[in-house]
């Protein structure tokens, strides 16, 4: 069973005070959570929620419209009546005239409950009674940060509102232990997990979140978090540390991206692992910075002058996030390459509760050489990975980073075959790195007819499209590529000889990815399903898509 | 001229002195700038694993090829935060800058500024040629108003950038110019420099052979004149003042100005040894994963 909340109103007006108790206090009480805040590119104001899925299993995607629909304000309790599906309820201070209204009205508070969050706190009372939460968890409605006062009377105002609840749908499971975390903590967790040390960036939403919580735990975790004057000192500055020694990180969105250009091809030539983070946000030029898209992916795979190797990842979930950025740092190191870890809004936004990350699985592989060696080559030619030394690595050897063509010491050479060489490593690193890559997460029935193409976050609401599809009795299946660049020719063998029609879903209006895969292996699709709305995809809209596309074929 | 011959004594027992041979025209100022980097280094008693020379792009910026000691040499305009990086990772290295007048205050200008506010602890040396050596001939920010060049025909619309006023203003701990025609008070500068904890700059007018018909080595050795010895380095605003005084009217080498003041990574207290020797694991984490339980 699922139910979807939605928390509406104004910036500044508790949206996140309300999301964080519901998600925190249903967490604990054994229910998956999925949720995504949509909000506008502004600090008072505005129409901005949250939506809150809440369910006995684990949830991927948000749903449109909601069963529960808190109004904050009255532009908000107006829009209710298309937010929520049609048995939904609302939760405002007026009466609605056409939806099921759960009426707050501020006469009715007892007057000690009367305080600035009332009628929020009530609400949040009132949606852990219908979800069975026991009274002794309203306890946890407090915030170690806020004032004893401001906890007494969020306290009195939940209590209030959880009593005055009568209907309950407890589907709530028994669960191991979970976390909550959204995207951006999980790449932040998973760089720190591989023993990230300095982290450079220039704010920008929707990546700013990265950067905050890192800096939150600079000290505990004994790194430094710059703020830099631009994103060109942020990539260089990363380079800069990571050159001598630590791993070292930047993250930005697009726009950022766009100026971090030519010092991607400075690590790649300089053979210095680097790892980036793009949460990509709807372009060109500012675009919309609080909204969702994945249209950078062509820009990323070529981008910075010249040719050289790379790898683009784009984590699945939340989840994913985590161990992929772990294993961006790895890669970085192997190859001595930069790493895109390509997300975007919805998955930098989205919070989910999701398994602890299980940190003993994992190990964090250097390729260094430590001992001194006799005639060190820092860029050897035929040296596709791993030996890499850098300065004060032992007490001999002299190292040079160098942004030149360069001989294998790292000096600056023009020589014809030095050039030569120097490519032919590349695009050799280019080939391993092809091979070492990831195979596309399969899901669906083993007998598909029909096989849906997506990349980085679409997964969610694909994966929960095809099982809704497959329980109608369709024979679908889902392909979702964490490893998006480069990718090995043969990749799709395994899941054509079939011959499915193959439909590419992506958020973006050119089918990047299936322009790639295309590009790469000879493969195409039939057809697609885009969305570049600014808003998230949801099972509900490939659905219907597919249906359209069904009966195009049909025709 | 520059006594090149009494550098060549000590030049096969310095560590730093390399014979790779440069690509700079004979001739050219920036040789005495080398010279002078590796006396000085090798006079402070370092070796070339203490040493990080960093640069952007230019004639000047190919200096660290041409020296033994390690190097980072990056991108047109970028040494800084890459040195900014670099120092974050181990700051128990020494770090040089070299970088033309193109490079910092132009392509780098933004960097300059806030580097310079960061008080990374380094020496910056700019081979001031006023005039952009490696791309043949273009006006540079300290190219004067009127300069005719190889690009600028009719000479440049636009008034000079003062980077020793820059400096003072934005806070530099160590401000200070020479002349690579003088490596004797170069090499004293660089000295000093060194000894300083936090940013050092010394902007040296460095005649370029090829391309700056103006300001040649006579032009500079006519009108450089040593500050004063009552000067007091820590009088900001006298040093202000001292800065404006440049061209005809002389132009004062020495240190202009002095203060104290903690260096990027002094204002970093969490961080009590070079990040680069703290040991990690995943595991690392699991205090803040346990918290996120409730
Ligand atoms: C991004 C970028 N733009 C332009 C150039 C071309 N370029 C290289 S050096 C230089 C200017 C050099 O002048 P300066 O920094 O004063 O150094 P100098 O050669 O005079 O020592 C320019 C424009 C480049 N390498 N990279
Ligand atoms: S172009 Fe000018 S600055 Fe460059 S090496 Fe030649 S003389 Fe020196
Ligand atoms: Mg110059």
């Amino acid at each position: 069973m699922k139910k979807t909340i939605i928390v509406a109103g104004a910036a500044g007006e508790g949206i996140n005070t309300v999301e964080m108790f519901i998600e925190k206090i249903l967490k604990h009480s054994g229910y998956s959570i999925y949720s995504y805040k949509n909000y506008m590119s502004r600090v008072r104001g505005g129409y901005n929620y949250s939506t809150i899925v809440v369910s006995s299993d684990p949830v991927y995607a948000i749903e449109e419209q909601g069963d529960i629909f808190i109004a904050l304000n009255k532009e908000a309790h107006e829009l209710a009546s298309v937010q929520l599906k049609e048995d939904g309820l609302l939760i405002s201070e007026m009466n609605h005239d056409n939806v099921k209204t759960i009426l707050f009205s501020k006469e009715e508070m007892p007057h000690e409950v009367k305080g600035k969050n009332a009628f929020a706190m009530a609400s949040v009372g009132w949606v852990l009674k219908y979800f069975g939460v026991t009274e002794s968890n309203l306890e946890r409605i407090t915030n170690k940060k806020w004032r004893p006062e401001v906890n007494a009377s969020n306290l009195a105002a939940a209590t209030w509102g959880y009593e005055k609840a009568t209907l309950t749908a407890d589907f709530s499971k028994e669960q191991p232990e979970r976390i909550l975390v959204n995207g951006n903590q999980a790449v932040a967790l998973g760089a720190l997990s591989a023993g990230l040390s300095f982290y450079s960036a220039y704010p920008m939403a929707p990546s700013t979140g990265i950067m905050t919580y890192l800096s939150a735990n600079e000290k505990e975790m004994n790194i430094i978090v710059e703020q830099t004057e631009d994103e060109i000192a942020g990539i260089m500055a990363a380079v800069g540390a990571s050159s001598n020694g630590v791993r070292a990180m930047t993250g930005t969105s697009g726009g950022g991206f766009a100026l971090m250009v030519e010092t991607l091809g400075f690590a790649a030539v300089s053979e210095t692992p680097l790892v980036v983070c793009n949460v990509q946000r709807p372009g060109p030029a500012t675009g919309l910075p609080t909204r969702t898209e994945q249209a950078d992916l062509a820009f990323v795979v070529t981008a910075s002058q010249g040719e050289f190797a790379r790898i683009v990842l784009a984590p699945l979930t939340v989840e994913d996030a985590f161990y992929t950025t772990h294993r961006a740092f790895n890669l970085a190191d192997k190859y001595q390459v930069p790493v895109v870890i390509l997300t975007d809004q919805l998955l930098a936004d989205s919070t989910q509760s999701i398994p602890i990350f299980d940190t003993k699985s994992l190990s964090n592989e250097r390729y260094l050489t430590v001992e001194p060696v006799e005639d060190y080559k820092r860029y050897d030619y035929d040296a596709i990975s791993g030996g890499r030394k850098y300065p004060g690595i032992d007490k001999e050897t002299i190292i040079m980073t160098d942004s030149h063509v360069h001989d294998p010491y790292g000096h600056v050479t023009e020589d014809e075959q030095a050039t030569v060489l120097l490519k032919n490593k590349f695009m050799k690193r280019m080939d391993a790195i092809r091979t070492e890559a990831k195979a596309p997460l399969f899901h669906g029935s083993e007998d598909y007819e029909t096989l849906f193409i997506s990349w980085g976050s679409t997964y969610g609401a694909l994966k929960e499209a095809v099982d809704s599809l497959i329980e109608n009795g369709e024979k679908v299946a889902l392909l979702a590529f964490s490893d998006v660049f480069p990718l090995s020719e043969s990749i799709m063998d395994p899941y054509l000889s079939k011959k499915p029609f193959i439909i590419n879903v992506e958020g973006n209006a050119m089918n990047q990815f299936g322009q790639i895969l295309r590009m790469e292996t000879g493969v195409r699709w039939q057809a697609s399903i885009n969305k570049y709305d600014g808003r998230p995809f949801t099972a509900n809209y490939i659905m219907n898509e597919f249906e359209v596309i069904r009966n195009g074929q049909s025709k | 001229m520059v006594n090149l011959n009494k550098l060549n004594v000590v030049k096969n027992d310095n560590p730093f002195v390399t014979n790779n041979p440069t690509s700079w025209c004979p001739g050219c100022g920036n040789f005495s700038i080398l010279d002078s980097i590796n006396q000085v280094l090798y006079e402070e008693g370092l070796t070339p694993q203490d040493v990080l020379m960093v640069s952007g792009i230019g004639q000047a910026a190919k200096l660290p090829h041409y020296i033994h000691a390690h190097g980072l040499n990056t991108l047109h305009g970028r040494a800084l935060p890459a040195a900014m990086g670099a120092q974050a990772a181990n700051n128990s290295v020494k770090m040089l800058v070299t970088s033309g007048d193109g490079d910092t205050y132009g392509e780098g200008g933004n960097h300059f500024l806030h580097n310079v506010r960061r008080n990374l602890d380094l020496v910056h040396i700019v081979h001031d040629n006023q005039i952009y050596g490696l791309t043949k001939g273009q006006g540079s920010p300290t190219t004067a108003l009127g300069q005719k060049t190889r690009l600028q025909f009719d000479g440049m619309r636009h008034e000079p950038l003062n980077p020793v006023a820059l400096a003072i203003s934005l806070g530099c701990t160590f401000v200070a110019r020479s002349f690579s025609g003088d490596p004797k008070h170069l090499q004293k500068t660089i000295k000093a420099a060194l000894d300083h904890k936090g940013y050092a700059l010394i902007d040296v007018m460095q005649p370029c052979v090829s391309f700056n018909e103006v300001n040649t080595f006579k032009w500079y050795k006519e009108r450089v004149f040593e500050i004063a010895s009552d000067h007091d380095v820590t009088d900001k605003v006298k040093a202000f003042e001292l800065a404006q005084t440049f061209g005809d009217e002389g132009i004062p080498i020495g240190i202009l100005y002095r203060e104290e003041s903690p260096s990027f990574m002094e204002r970093i207290p969490h961080i009590d040894r070079p990040l680069v020797d703290y040991v990690r694991k995943p595991e690392d984490i699991d205090s803040l994963l346990n918290r996120m339980i409730d």
